[in-house]
């Protein structure tokens, strides 16, 4: 039986907003960035659904590359980074877990405020549009956008903020999928290349952070006020 | 031909300084480079100022907007080379800098002006977005440089806050997209900026204006429009002078294109430029008003000159609120903040080389330590608080006048924060070179062995011809001829009602 591809892209775009939206509370490393990667993995299916009813090899690429990047080397890559810095791995919030779920509700609850006024939902750019949920798929890009952002304000540990951002990026991605059905592939590419030179660069400079101040903590980042 | 060798000298310039066996030759190769660069560029962009026209070339775009944009960005490539082999060179010989960093300063500088010349060129909404990010990471090292005094710090701020801003343009590229996939363009002409101005009258005015305020908050980050700015002083002052003067006078205007690109089409949907207009108004005036009080108190010099730059922006993104002779006006001032700037900035490395400290108070008698750099100094900061002839007094002439009519209340409030702005500068400035020094001169630390009198450097022929464009400048914009080629410039993303 061929599997429903509406339904398939559903169960993705809902379980990639769950993992995102409970890694707010989360303070262990590991744990968090096992809640990315099972985002990230959630993203790669939803190309994938999408890239199988458009047939474009674009979309193909985008989903693999998604898989490997965001799936496997980004979370090892900045699991290596600090257990070979020796980092702490339980992770800062200025938040306690009760009121970061609030404002993390709070955020989902704008993404489906904002989701309804943008003027997208209605018909979407590409022809094939009405047979995915796409409603439901930019919801869920505009709550991952918007928990990327609170990430890196409640979180004061340089690899939640990573985690914000790269939370956000996935957030774009979605949107991408939603806007024009995955954009030309070489642009997919250099998109992918630019994210991951700044997720490299953003551990060089922790990694610099931590030998200077002997913590990852941005409390530590204070000097430059005015 | 020659747009391709225009990319291709950077490239090989980045190539060349990875393999350089030391510092001098590394810093004479970066100089030729740029040599070669404003070559190129001069060859690519005649044909469109002799004939006026616009090129189009598969992905690339080149108009009068384009080409002043880019003169800009490789005149400031070729001083900041110049100054780089006095400035990095006397680094590296006080040990500050090791090969291998002096190495990556002159390895990501031509990868940086050419992610600026793609930025400027492309045709392309995917490329567009790509070069700019890139200058962000290209730069990012170069602010993390000394690894110490937040340098670390800011470089961590200006990576996570640019990167997170472009991200959100990269919402409102894809809406513009999606507007142009929806009036009807194939994906591949959706993704083309003069594609999308073709279509422009059949976009959807909802999706543009959503698509608008997501470019304005992303790029305008980058910009450093306040409230999006608190990464910009702290980068812009951390990193090696001949860098922030490349940050500050071209960079921002770099990204300031992009944005004025999008807006073009923006305007055309909506089929004027009243909507856009009030955020430029708004966005100005806040980063004008918030700069010159921060100003009045600022104690370094190098984050007086990035609080400038804030200024600065909010100065033209207010000229760009005030119509067709505004628009004018903001071409004058991008042209005249980049001279003054650069100049200012080059010889704030000068002051820093000799007194090792970019505090205030540790800076003073500069008149008799430093008497050439002292002049260019004062004249630099003449020059940017618009006093005649240097171009921002043309520029401000120009859009005040069309304020005085289109906003006098707004008016007024920006000729009161140019006055507070003036008076906080020269204050600090005349503290610096005509101020009182603690005895011995130099402070601790100081070179050994640096000669008391000041000798001409590279740095300040380059900071020379730079004044002196700055102040002939204003003359030039003052004539009809010079008003004349302003506003052809600024009708390239101008939308006249």
């Amino acid at each position: 039986m061929r599997p429903d591809p509406a339904l398939l892209s559903s169960v993705f775009t809902g379980c990639m907003l769950l993992a995102a939206f409970f890694a707010i509370g989360r303070t262990r490393l590991t744990t968090f960035l096992r809640h990315y990667a099972a985002s990230s993995a959630c993203l790669a299916g939803v190309i994938l659904v999408s890239a199988a009813v458009s047939g474009n090899p674009a979309e193909y690429a985008g989903a693999a590359a998604t898989l490997v990047l965001k799936v496997v080397l980004i979370p090892l890559g900045l699991l290596r980074t600090a257990r070979k810095l020796g980092d702490a791995m339980r992770l800062t919030s200025m938040t306690r877990p009760v009121l970061s779920y609030t404002l993390a509700a709070a955020s989902v609850a704008g993404a489906w405020l904002l989701a309804r006024r943008l003027p997208l939902s209605a018909a979407s750019g590409r022809a094939e549009g009405g047979e995915l949920p796409l409603a439901g798929l930019l919801f869920v890009a505009l709550a991952l956008i918007l928990l990327g952002f609170l990430l890196i304000i409640i979180r004061r540990d340089l690899y939640s903020q990573i985690i914000g951002f790269l939370t956000l990026e996935n957030g774009i991605s979605a949107f991408a999928v939603v806007a024009l059905g995955g954009v030309p592939f070489l642009m997919e590419m250099g998109i992918f290349a630019v994210a991951a030179s700044g997720v490299v660069l953003m551990a060089v400079l922790s990694g610099q952070v931590h030998a200077l101040y002997a913590s990852h903590d941005t409390d530590a980042l204070r000097e430059l006020t005015d | 031909m020659s747009l391709l060798l225009l990319l291709l000298v950077p490239a090989a310039a980045a190539v060349l300084a990875a393999a350089a066996p030391d510092a001098r030759s590394a810093g004479r190769g970066a100089v030729a480079a740029s040599l070669a660069g404003a070559a190129a560029l001069a060859a690519a962009a005649w044909p469109v100022v002799a004939a006026g026209e616009r090129w189009f070339g598969g992905h690339w775009m080149l108009d009068r907007f384009t080409v002043t944009m880019a003169g800009l960005v490789v005149m400031v490539w070729v001083s900041a080379a110049a100054a780089s082999t006095r400035y990095v060179g006397a680094e590296h010989d006080a040990g500050i800098l090791p090969l291998r960093k002096v190495r990556l300063y002159y390895v990501l500088m031509p990868v940086f002006v050419a992610a600026m010349l793609v930025t400027l060129l492309t045709d392309h909404l995917g490329v567009l977005w790509i070069a700019l990010e890139v200058t962000t990471l290209a730069t990012t090292p170069l602010v993390a440089l000394y690894r110490k005094d937040g340098a670390v710090e800011a470089a961590w701020k200006y990576l996570l806050l640019c990167s997170v801003g472009i991200s959100v343009s990269l919402l409102g590229l894809l809406l513009l997209a999606y507007a142009g996939v929806r009036g009807g363009l194939p994906l591949g002409s959706a993704l083309s900026l003069s594609a999308l101005r073709g279509a422009a009258g059949s976009l959807d005015p909802q999706v543009v204006r959503w698509a608008f305020v997501l470019l304005f908050v992303g790029i305008g980050t980058k910009v450093g429009f306040v409230p999006l700015h608190p990464w910009l002083p702290d980068a812009h002052s951390r990193t090696p002078s001949p860098v922030s003067a490349m940050l500050s006078g071209v960079l921002l205007n770099v990204a300031l294109y992009a944005l004025l690109r999008s807006r073009t089409i923006v305007d055309l949907a909506l089929g004027s430029a009243a909507w856009t207009s009030g955020f430029f108004l708004a966005f100005g005036l806040a980063s004008v008003l918030f700069a010159a009080f921060v100003l009045l108190h600022q104690q370094n010099y190098k984050r007086m000159l990035a609080y400038h730059s804030v200024e600065h922006m909010g100065l033209i993104a207010f000229g760009l609120a005030m119509g067709p002779a505004g628009a004018a006006g903001a071409v004058m001032h991008m042209v005249g903040h980049t001279l003054a700037k650069s100049a200012l900035f080059l010889s704030a490395g000068e002051i820093l080389l000799r007194v090792h400290s970019t505090k205030i108070p540790n800076v003073g008698a500069l008149r008799g330590r430093m008497p050439r750099t002292s002049i260019a100094f004062l004249l630099g900061f003449l020059g940017l608080i618009g006093v005649p002839t240097s171009a921002i007094f043309a520029s401000e002439l120009t859009f005040l006048m069309a304020a005085a009519r289109l906003a006098p209340a707004a008016a007024l409030a920006i000729v009161l924060a140019l006055v507070i702005v003036a008076v906080g500068v020269l204050h600090h400035v005349f503290e610096m070179i005509y101020g009182r020094v603690d005895a011995g001169g130099d402070r601790p630390g100081a070179t050994p062995g640096s000669p008391v009198r000041e000798a001409w450097t590279l740095t300040h022929v380059v900071v020379g011809a730079q004044l002196a464009l700055l102040f002939a400048g204003g003359v030039f914009f003052l004539t009809p001829g010079g008003y004349a080629a302003a506003e052809r410039v600024a009708a390239a993303f101008t939308v006249r009602p």
